[in-house]
């Protein structure tokens, strides 16, 4: 029987299977059948005939289909072109969904990425931080442009140099000859030795207590809160008190016009200046007026030599600093030309901006050490090495994840969706995972800023991330490494054909297989080269510190006096005191001991004239100073109490002493007459290093004299150091009441030279680890990719015999030969990095080449054991699971 | 019979002008076309209902299912304001078109 119904359904059904004949076309078309079915029965047909009829009057399925279709796809086409703001689908919703999803889906490798972006973005963040911090030093001042420190090129026999010490006259003279000098100041930074500052009961040691003229607050515009500005530093014996050190004294009490003890003198206080901020070089604390040292010896007139006192100048608006500096250049000849003859030298003036003071003038001692440029290019170089691990790690994992991902391309392209659409999808993504690793990286820099802190001793102010600068810096580091590493996957997936891609499989891995390869071998390349930056850091520190100095640096106590005139002739007698202790084994008192500061003093032969003297290193020290440090005599004899002379007329030399004088041997040189008064040569010791290993040995003299001592160094028994040490403290406090007792250790003061070699190590070791990280995170992801790639392979070799061991080898291959090959790009660049830096050390360590087999080493054990884990998961796991689903 | 082609070509101008005299369903405007050629003109299904949807996409013209009053239901199609004046701009072209033909036409002789 004819159930016309029944037919219809089935004519519906073949409608349906047609993909572009929507629910609503398929009823208009059978609308319209019906109409001819009704038409046919009114001419007369029955059920079935008009049915057929109606049925051969209208097209078949596959036409209407194609018909609809052609006028679908016309459709979308035009709806495709007109969106050129079309990326921003990428990061829209929709997109952020899809997403958020597929990173949750693949855990894993998602994890690896935004760890990696993290620690990558956080090192430069840390570093960004860091640079900013470096070059901002004094860029709040407003008047930048016109501030200069005078400093002092001085060029005689012996060379030439740059000091910022100046003539003491040349800050008034200055003022007073040019009219484009607006203030000039004289400064003496403190800052040497902490000083004691008493204020009724309350009595500290400070470290900033500066000397300055009146013209020291116009110059940095340094605000006076309390107080007269024409009674600052006006009078003699008159002190500024920054905000701190007022509140530190005097608490709520008004410090004008009260009486503090500095250093022994009395100062009346005339007003408060502002706290210096944290990115100065000028950490004045307290400020004494020059009028207070003006009268002393060495501040009177123009002597060459006696150079000490800073300059700061602020010129006029509008003046030209280098007309200025020439015009100013020869003032020394006018004022000290005679003497400047009489010792055959010539001093010259030069302007140094203070925009390029702090960073760029390591020569002119600066008002605080400053970090070396060098490190702040080393520290963005690591930075960036880590910025381009990152973006590999990114670039590697997404292209070996592309065989996952080739089918939605191709069912999207399929779809009619655009190439241009689809590289800002997956930019999109690479930009979302980007940003998500920036507000990870936030909180990483933000806990990891008191270890950097602790590592290097800077401290960074967390809260400058919140800057306009900063945040515009991160964001546009975000959104380059989110573009950088997310383009080439982009626009790889994206030239995937549908028809290949539907059809079967898409054989991504040859392609991309070469180019992570490459990217891996680049990863352990720069790691590699890290760990040998590091081991040469480390080990020329350690060299340095093992390096036989001349002297024995060991279980030497220093104590310190604040003033010459604390101790003169009454040194036997502490000396006595001190030795009563058994633990102390020698004493000596000194001008100086090896680590710290020691003066120069002109010398030359007795009857030559005075132009072929030397400046000498000079040290004064009694008869045990070289019992004490253990160095040997190798000509003459050392000081001697019993000799008569030797209580202030009698020269030690070094052996570089004796060759910078010209004699040939030391046997030579004793018995040789120094300057007019006849000081005679009576022996000659054996080189030692009084700096650290950075510099050479210097020439250098020791004189036997009474006077000028600041030190009592002793040679002590270690076995127990407190009661030595409370021996020592009982003996100062008794014999220097009312002083604060102050100690060192040779050795721990000696090796705080090496203090920038030990922190630039430390943040070496931690940017290594960083960068090893990343680069086994990458090889750990491309392990497991690879690993899941073989599982088939795997289960076959399995049930063909292959033994565990076998197939965990079979796969460690491989990436043993790339880091290998690491090595090999690796080792060059890093010797010639390491040789370029050990030039800065006057004493170097040769590199071993055990030191590239150690890194190595490490290196493959690193990367072994990454992949061993992969390895070892495929190698074990049941074949029969593998292959089951084939 | 008329070509392919310009059945193709005149389907737009016609279905538009069938519409300005009112709603209408598909199978009635087949049969519209039909009568008003005097057969010449006999369109397919098939043609027909792609090129209702795309004037619809256009914007030309609306539809809405109505139940006739013998219980079918049918998709009926209306002119919009644009279609209205899309159909004036093909009636014009059109003209053109026959204008310029009527009056060739005109000076040729007529052979019977």
């Amino acid at each position: 029987m004819f159930n016309l119904e029944k037919e219809i359904r089935k004519w519906r059904r073949a409608l349906q299977k047609n993909a572009s004949l929507g629910e609503n076309n398929i009823a208009e078309l059978e609308s319209h059948l019906r109409e001819e079915m009704a038409r046919q029965a009114a001419a007369g047909a029955g059920e079935e005939a008009a049915f057929q009829a109606a049925l051969d009057r209208s097209a078949s399925a596959e036409v209407l289909g194609a018909e609809f279709g052609k006028s679908r796809s016309r459709r979308i086409q035009r709806a495709s072109v007109r969106r050129p703001w079309g990326f921003l689908a990428g990061i829209f919703p929709g997109y952020l969904r899809l997403a958020l999803r597929r990173m949750i889906k693949h855990k894993g490798y998602s994890l690896i990425n935004v760890l990696a972006l993290t620690v990558g973005i956080a090192s430069c963040g840390l570093v960004l931080l860091y640079v900013r911090f470096e070059t901002s030093v004094d860029t709040y001042q407003k008047d930048i442009n016109r501030i200069y420190q005078v400093g002092l090129y001085q060029k005689t026999a012996q060379g030439e140099n740059v000091t910022g010490g100046n003539y003491t006259l040349l800050a008034p003279a200055l003022k007073e000859l040019y009219p484009q000098v607006e203030f000039a100041a004289q400064i003496l930074s403190g800052g040497y030795e902490p000083q004691p500052v008493v204020y009724r009961d309350k009595a500290f040691k400070e470290e900033n207590i500066w000397t300055a003229s009146p013209d020291l607050l116009p110059v940095l515009d340094i605000p006076l809160l309390r107080g007269d500005k024409s009674e600052a530093l006006i009078r003699k014996n008159t002190v500024l008190l920054s905000e701190r050190i007022a509140r530190k004294y005097f608490g709520a009490e008004d410090p004008l016009g009260k009486s503090v003890r500095i250093n022994d003198r009395d100062y009346e206080v005339t007003g408060v200046i502002g706290d210096p901020p944290p990115n100065t070089q000028f950490k004045h604390d307290m400020v004494l007026s020059f009028k207070s040292v003006e009268e002393e010896e060495h501040f009177q007139g123009w002597h060459p030599g006696m150079a000490a006192v800073m300059t700061l100048i602020k010129l006029k608006p509008g003046v030209d600093a280098v007309d200025f500096e020439r015009t100013i250049r020869d003032l020394p000849e006018k004022y000290a030309g005679e003497e400047l003859k009489k010792m055959g030298a010539t001093n010259l003036m030069v302007l140094k901006p203070l925009k390029k003071l702090y960073l760029y003038e390591p020569t002119l001692e600066s008002f605080r050490p400053s970090p070396r440029l060098v490190y702040l290019y080393i520290l963005s170089a690591i930075a960036l090495l880590i910025f381009v691990l990152a973006c590999m790690n990114f670039i590697n994992l997404a292209t070996a994840r592309s065989a996952g991902r080739a089918g939605e391309v191709g069912v999207r392209k399929a779809a009619g969706a655009e190439r241009r659409q689809l590289v800002f999808q997956f930019l999109g993504e690479s930009l979302f995972v980007a940003f998500a690793s920036l507000a990870l990286a936030v909180i990483l820099i933000l806990l990891f800023l008191p270890v950097f802190e602790a590592l290097t001793g800077i401290v960074l102010d967390g809260a400058a991330l919140l800057r306009p600068a900063v945040i515009a810096w991160l964001v546009g580091l975000t959104l380059l490494i989110g573009i950088a590493s997310g383009i080439y996957p982009a626009l790889f997936l994206s030239s995937f054909q549908p028809v290949v891609v539907l059809k079967g499989r898409l054989r991504t891995g040859l392609k991309g297989a070469r180019l992570r390869r490459i990217l891996v071998v680049a990863q352990f390349a720069i790691s590699i080269t890290l760990i040998i930056g590091t081991l040469i850091i480390a080990g020329q520190v350690s060299y340095m510190r093992d390096q036989p100095l001349g002297f024995a640096k060991e279980q030497k106590l220093v104590i310190t006096f604040r003033t010459w005139g604390m101790m003169m002739s009454n040194y036997e007698t502490v000396k006595n005191e001190l030795l009563r202790h058994p633990d102390i084994l020698a004493a000596t008192a000194c001008s100086g001991v090896p680590g710290k500061g020691v003066n120069r003093t002109y010398y030359f032969p007795t009857g030559e004239q005075a132009e072929k003297g030397l400046a000498l290193r000079s040290l004064r020290a009694d008869h045990d100073f070289f019992r004490v440090f253990d160095i040997p005599v190798v000509a003459g004899r050392p000081f001697q109490k019993d000799i008569p002379t030797d209580t202030y007329t009698a020269l030690v030399f070094n052996e570089q002493g004796v060759r910078s004088f010209g004699w040939a041997t030391p046997e030579e040189a004793v018995g040789k007459t120094m300057t007019d008064a006849r000081i005679p040569v009576v022996g000659i010791v054996r080189d030692f290093h009084w700096w650290g290993l950075q510099r050479p040995i210097e020439p250098m003299v020791v004189r036997v004299a009474p006077d000028l001592f600041r030190y009592i160094a002793m040679k002590i028994n270690t076995k127990d150091l407190p009661a030595t040490i409370a021996h020592v403290k009982a003996v100062y406090d008794r014999l220097f009441p009312g002083e604060i007792f102050e100690y060192f250790f040779v050795d721990e003061n000696f090796d705080r030279q090496y203090n920038t070699e030990v922190r630039i190590g430390r943040l070496f070791q931690v940017f290594t680890f960083v960068a090893l990280f990343i680069a086994c995170l990458g090889l750990f992801g491309l392990a497991s990719f690879i690993a899941e790639q073989r599982t088939k392979e795997i289960g076959i070799r399995k049930t063909l015999g292959a033994s565990v061991p076998g197939i965990v080898t079979l796969l460690s291959r491989e990436f043993t030969r790339w880091v290998l090959l690491a090595n090999l790009i690796a080792w060059p660049v890093a010797y010639f990095v390491g040789r370029k830096w050990l030039e800065n050390f006057a004493i170097r360590m040769p590199i071993p080449w055990g030191l590239f087999l150690l890194a190595s080493g490490l290196a493959l054990a690193v990367a072994q054991l990454t992949v061993s884990y992969q390895s070892i998961r495929a190698a074990t796991a049941n074949p029969v699971d593998s292959l089951r689903y084939e | 019979m008329v070509p392919k082609a310009l059945v193709a070509a005149s389907t737009k101008p016609i279905i538009l002008s069938i519409l300005v005299r009112g709603e209408d369903y598909g199978y009635q405007i087949i049969q519209r076309v039909k009568e008003i050629s005097g057969g010449t003109l006999e369109w397919s299904d098939n043609m027909l209902y792609p090129v209702l949807h795309r004037l619809e996409g256009d914007g030309f013209i609306v539809s809405r299912w109505k139940l006739s009053e013998g219980g079918r239901l049918r998709k009926y199609y209306k002119l919009t304001e644009t279609g209205r004046k899309e159909l004036e701009t093909e009636r014009s072209q059109w003209m053109n078109v026959h204008n310029a033909l009527a009056r060739l036409w005109e000076l040729l002789p007529v052979r019977d």
